[in-house]
């Protein structure tokens, strides 16, 4: 998708039931996104061009990092208990200097651009679409930047009545400058925003940059993302080949070729002069690697009219699908110049490796569909598929779907209802298989590493010959309608049994290994999506339109088997249940924090009382993290509740659309707090600014604890203190514009024109008033320290000539 | 076409190859040992982290938190989480299941050159399970379960994957077996101390044996590498540069580190010098315990108030500097420990005077008068100091861990707490790591952990 030029996309479709992915197979277990490009179109050659220039901000503004002066308060406050208390820092601090790292690290309204431009058009015989696009953009991280190169060219020949041939060429290329996104280490600038003192400044008295030992292992952000690199560029190539072959009358044959070719190239260079390199003259590090994935489908299609009432549709599918991996490197340590950053000009060779891998795939599908009388449409499929990622006996699974849908308007005593346009019901049922580990899990495999520069030889997989295809029960149940001319929408139920889920076992480490992939299990997913739009007014210079969905999802493990010593299998993770039987996947569970104890300032934790015979009596409070009880959040990192709300204006070719999303009944939790929240732990560190607010005195109610020189009895670990509700709303799109009429372009050679306005994450509204950042986090429910989502407001013009 | 279908659904594996054609000839044994050796020398064990713990863990160092690394350990604030713990816990087993394949080995093989590798996979089980314990057992802990050691593992990929905690007692026992084992087996000839070793089995059963109360034992052990009279106490004018070259001439077994295989960043010389780590400081009152003329003092530096061990890892760029397991001067020490411990007719005067001969060689001027367990016990201290041993040698003498003052603005120590740890304290063993509690039914935590 990052490699796709947006205007060159036609359609986007999303299937979900069981009946409509069938065709595509496993992939599409968990649904399929169908991504249709233009093609070109018979007639007179037309042209578009477009241009649009945007300004990129926090969507949330975040956490705060803490200033100088109140970090020095809390210092203070330690010393009354402990005078021994002391950071490097704050004693060589001069009580003036204040550095917001996060706004040093920020560039405050970094921009972006795109220019595109297309043709299309052709004759009878032939047809093409051409296209070409530019997009470069300033990262809102200092160091940081996109730059993206496309153009695709896709054309279509009919040789004569029986043959058709269409081809699409799409190629690109793109850069990226900057760090490493989210990682746990001192490179990253949002980390050191964070981390490093605001006691500390990055330029020496005369403006240039300091280079030096800013303590704690971290390094001047500015200097280093000035003077190393981190670059990534990616080559793509992708081709659609196909041939459609008319056989006989009703008889069609097509052959598809999809070619996708990625070449990326990597470069890491450390300077020689400050930084993590700097012990040994700097270094670089080139990594290459290609990626070489092809599909080949036969298709066979007989088009069956029994009469005029019943057709039938036969298709038989042969696919094959292989995808080649290799990747090298090398790095050199010894940079000899300043501005030299190639392997070539280092002095020392220090490391180079090489790796390759592959999977493929196999599957023979045979699809019917029916139609009766263009009331009643139905579908069966029946799909045999073989992956690589499965023991030779356990590769192949049989697959199968069917599909009934009824236009209940198209009979007469339906029709009658005067107010009902469109009325259908539709209905699906399949089994789908899921196959999506990773490769060489079923093989006991060793690995290779070394000892004092001999080859060694060391344990890398248990393997698991049993391994075998996840399957799932897939129901859905729909009705969608049309009444009264201006009311649409639909309701759809859906259930999804899975059965013999792909987990990573937890072993015990006493085997020597961490983890067996297992098929285990049985879960379920649930829910309801409805939508509903209505057009509130349609004339020719008028018409409003407004619209929402909501879906709403359970999710449950249902079952689990027991282990070889008769115990009832649970997976957990540090705050996290994996798969335990009766709750949802991923719910949180940790200790629930109890708030600060007026009387001392210690963290308060809630723990179960128990009876003599064990029996949980209720809950009490403590401060002694070890005795607290851990308990189910009741949330997990996805939302049980989400969809949005869209508006449409059209005013005489002036538009305005907007649409606000919202998500509800999910919880994000900040796995960083326990160093910027930690109450006199990691106070070398830079805190959050709401940190401020901690017991000072006996009788304080206070959100934080008294803050005691490393740390208050450990109330800067894991639990629900750092955990937040992500309920929220977001407007996540607003665009106003005006489509210039066609005469008012009479003479100026356009056939049209359309500016317009467009912000992205305009306005975002969390519940929790304690979460301070962005509730819109990666699907696994960690803060993390990423780039922020952006707010981007972007000012464009199109033309069409 | 079906066959040819097979054929293009067969993954290929290119950088592993599958277990059961991995064990097969003596060479592949021998590569499995030297894996056991890579991952025994990473750095969350013996490359640094096993070094390192159990010293700002005493009196002898703490962690001054400039890169956020061992300050858990000097404060003992340790929560079932902590990725100490679980480095520790995993990698040792990973190691005791490379063993286990080369002890439980199908190969067919045999002849003298097998039985040496045969032997070394025992010594490492043994040598993998004793850290185990000392880290994880109970027997430290005042109100331990006395049934808690560790689980003591002889197969690999058997199918036992929930196994119990052994006693702390069968544990003990089970080592000493492996050991034994290994003794009897490994080629005695071969003494390269960058593998595990006979030399090395002898030095390890001379400590092992003090931990047991089995002191003729350790006697006997001792004397076999002393009675060798291959090594001699390097003299105190060469003492500075011995350490420099970075591999002892006294070493019976160390990790090997080399320009290309080194522990990097995280190497010892990394977290002990003044670096960007730079994290463990040496305490005043482990200078202040050595007099001025000792040669061991001028292996800490003192800036400023900043006390550094600086003589024994100089390697502060690659971390070249090979990590001592066990060296001569800590074999002559056991025997001595297990002279004045088992105090019966000379033994006493006999332990007086290898620890006088030691410390004179060292340079010092001091002369012990009494050879009582602690005298011995203060001497390994100024001579093994920031090798990892102190609060193993603590624990095994029932002794406090004392809060010695530390520097000013150097951090804290004990979660800010002034008084010692006493022995008995449920700190004197690391929390099983939550990871192994949830997937391992039968395991049971250490007091005072919670869940």
């Amino acid at each position: 998708m990052a490699n796709l030029n947006p205007n060159d996309v036609e359609s986007i479709t999303v299937l979900k039931d069981a009946a409509a992915t069938a065709p595509y197979g496993a992939r599409g277990s968990n649904g399929v996104i169908v991504i249709t490009t233009k093609q070109g179109r018979q007639g007179k050659t037309e042209y578009t061009a477009s241009y649009q220039r945007g300004v990129n901000s926090r969507a949330v503004e975040g956490e705060q990092p803490m200033d100088a002066a109140t970090r020095k308060e809390l210092l203070d406050q330690m010393r009354i208990a402990n005078p021994a208390a002391a950071v490097a820092d704050l004693t060589a601090w001069d009580g003036e200097r204040n550095t917001n790292w996060l706004e040093e690290v920020t560039n405050e309204t970094s921009l972006q651009q795109e220019f595109s431009i297309s043709a299309r058009g052709g004759n009878a015989a032939t047809t093409f679409y051409v296209s070409g696009s530019a997009f470069n953009q300033e990262g809102h991280t200092i160091g940081s930047s996109v730059q993206r190169i496309t153009n695709k060219i896709d054309v279509v020949h009919r040789f004569d009545d029986r043959i058709r041939v269409s081809s699409s060429l799409q190629t690109s290329f793109a850069e990226q400058d900057g760090y490493l996104e989210g990682g746990g280490f001192f490179g990253n600038p949002i980390l050191t925003a964070y981390f490093l003192p605001s006691t500390l400044t990055p330029y020496n008295e005369d403006g240039s940059l300091k280079i030096v030992n800013f303590g704690s292992a971290l390094f001047n952000p500015l200097y280093i993302q000035e003077n190393d690199i981190n670059r990534k560029r990616n080559y793509r190539l992708i081709n659609n080949t196909k041939v459609d072959f008319n056989v006989a009358q009703n008889l069609l044959f097509t052959s598809r070729v999809s070619l996708d070719y990625i070449d990326t190239s990597d470069k890491l260079y450390r300077n020689r002069k400050y930084g993590d390199a700097v012990n040994f003259n700097g270094s670089v590090t080139d990594a290459n690697s290609r990626n070489i994935n092809y599909v080949w489908q036969n298709i066979g299609q007989y088009l069956f009219n029994l009469n005029a009432n019943n057709a039938f549709t036969f298709k038989v599918i042969s696919e094959t699908q292989k995808n080649t991996f290799e990747r090298i490197f090398a790095t050199g340590r010894g940079i000899a110049a300043d501005g030299l950053f190639n392997l070539q000009t280092t002095a020392t060779p220090f490391e180079a490796g090489g790796s390759t891998s592959d999977w493929s795939v196999q599957s023979f599908t045979g699809l019917v569909n029916y139609g009766y009388n263009d009331k009643i449409y139905s579908d069966l499929s029946y799909r045999y598929e073989g992956n690589s990622r499965f023991a030779a006996d356990k590769r192949w699974g049989s697959f199968w779907s069917a599909g009934l849908a009824y236009i209940l308007t198209e009979e007469k005593f339906i029709s009658d209802l005067k107010f009902l346009d469109y009325l259908r019901v539709r209905g699906s049922v399949g089994e789908t298989g899921n196959a999506a580990i990773a490769l060489n899990s079923y093989q006991a495999v060793v690995g290779f590493g070394a000892y004092g520069g001999q080859p060694a030889i060391l344990p890398s997989s248990l393997g698991n010959n049993l391994l075998s295809w996840e399957t799932a029960m897939s129901y859905d149940l729909a009705v969608e309608f049309e009444m009264l001319k201006r009311l649409s929408g639909s309701v759809t139920y859906f259930r999804k049994n899975s059965q013999n889920l792909l987990l990573d076992v937890p072993l015990s480490r006493t085997t020597g290994h961490t983890s067996q992939r297992q098929n285990i299990g049985e879960l379920f997913n649930e829910g309801a999506e409805i939508e509903l739009n209505v057009s509130l007014a349609r004339s020719r210079n008028f018409s409003w339109t407004v619209g929402g969905n909501y879906t709403q999802v359970k999710n449950e493990v249902t079952k689990l088997p027991v282990d070889g010593d008769g115990n009832k299998i649970e997976i957990r993770g540090a705050t996290q249940l994996t798969a335990v039987e009766g709750y949802a996947v991923g719910s949180w569970f940790m200790r629930t924090w109890a708030g600060v104890n007026p009387d001392n300032g210690d963290p308060m934790w809630w723990k179960n009382t128990v009876d003599a015979d064990g029996n949980v009596t209720g809950r009490e409070k403590t401060s002694v993290y070890s005795q607290a009880t851990l308990y189910d959040q009741k949330a997990t990192a996805l939302p049980k509740a989400f969809g949005s709300f869209n508006t449409n204006i059209n005013f005489l070719g002036f538009y305005a659309n907007a649409t606000m999303y919202y998500a509800f009944g999910y919880k994000i939790y900040d796995n960083w707090a326990g160093f910027q929240r930690g109450d006199g732990a990691n106070f070398g560190f830079n805190q959050y600014a709401r940190q401020a607010d901690r017991w000072q005195q006996a009788g304080d109610v206070a959100a934080n604890p008294r803050p005691v020189f490393g740390g208050n009895k450990l109330s800067n670990n894991a639990s629900s203190r750092f955990l937040y509700k992500g309920d929220h709303l977001r407007l996540q799109d607003l665009r106003v514009g005006y489509n210039v009429p066609a005469s008012m372009l009479g003479g100026t050679g356009l056939t049209g024109a359309n500016v317009y306005f467009l912000g992205t994450n305009v306005w975002t509204h969390a519940f929790d008033k304690d979460l301070k950042h962005d509730p819109a986090v990666p699907a696994d429910g960690f803060t993390a320290l990423l780039t922020p989502q952006m707010r981007t407001f972007t000012f464009g013009v199109l033309f069409n000539f | 076409m079906f066959q040819s279908c097979e054929n293009f659904l067969e993954p290929s594996v290119d950088q592993e190859i599958p277990t059961e054609q991995a064990v097969k000839t003596i060479s592949d044994l021998q590569g499995i040992i030297l894996g056991a050796h890579d991952i025994l020398n990473s750095a969350v064990l013996f490359g640094r982290d096993i070094h390192v713990g159990p010293e700002v863990m005493s009196d002898n160092a703490f962690s001054n938190s400039n890169s956020n690394r061992f300050v858990i350990q000097s404060q003992f604030n340790f929560v079932t989480t902590n990725a100490y713990s679980a480095g520790i816990w995993n990698n040792l087993y990973r190691a005791i299941a490379l063993s286990n394949i080369v002890i439980n080995n199908k190969s067919g093989l045999s002849g003298a050159q097998y039985d040496h590798v045969v032997g070394q996979a025992y010594a490492i089980r043994a040598f993998s399970h004793m850290y185990l314990l000392k880290f994880f057992g109970q027997q430290w802990v005042t109100g331990g379960n006395p049934d808690d050691g560790i689980p003591y593992i002889t197969s690999y990929a058997q199918g036992n994957n929930y196994p119990s905690r052994d006693p702390i007692a069968d544990v003990w026992t089970k080592i000493g077996e492996d050991f034994e084992e290994a003794t009897t087996l490994l080629n005695p000839a071969i003494t390269a101390s960058g593998t595990i070793n006979f030399r090395a089995v002898k030095g390890l059963q001379s400590r092992y044996y003090l931990y047991t109360g089995q002191f003729d034992l350790a006697i006997a052990a001792a004397d076999a590498i002393i009675g060798l009279n291959a090594y001699t106490i390097t003299p105190a004018a060469n003492l500075g540069a011995a350490w420099a070259t970075g591999t002892g001439p006294n070493s019976l077994f160390e990790m090997v580190f080399i320009s290309t295989d080194n522990p990097g960043f995280d190497s010892m010389s990394r977290i002990l010098r003044a670096t960007n780590y730079g994290d463990v400081e040496v305490t005043a009152d482990l200078y202040n315990a050595y007099d001025a003329a000792d040669a061991r003092r001028g292996l800490i530096t003192l800036t400023g108030s900043v006390y550094r061990m600086n003589g024994k890892y100089v390697d502060e760029l690659t971390g070249t500097d090979n990590v001592r397991i066990i060296r001569y001067e800590e074999v002559l020490l056991n025997k001595a420990e297990a002279l004045s411990r088992r105090n019966s007719g000379t033994d006493r005067a006999d332990a007086l005077a290898i620890i006088n001969n030691l410390s004179a060689a060292r340079g010092s001027a001091r002369v012990y008068t009494d050879a009582e367990p602690l005298t011995v016990l203060a001497e390994r201290r100024l001579e093994l100091a920031l090798e990892g041993h102190r609060l193993f040698d603590l624990a095994r003498h029932g002794q406090a861990i004392q809060n010695v003052p530390i520097r000013v603005g150097g951090g804290l120590r004990f979660n800010n707490n002034d008084t010692p740890i006493l022995f008995g304290d449920h700190r004197f063993a690391l929390p099983i790591p939550n990871a192994e509690i949830n997937a391992n039914s039968n395991m049971t935590q250490n007091l005072n952990y919670g869940s």
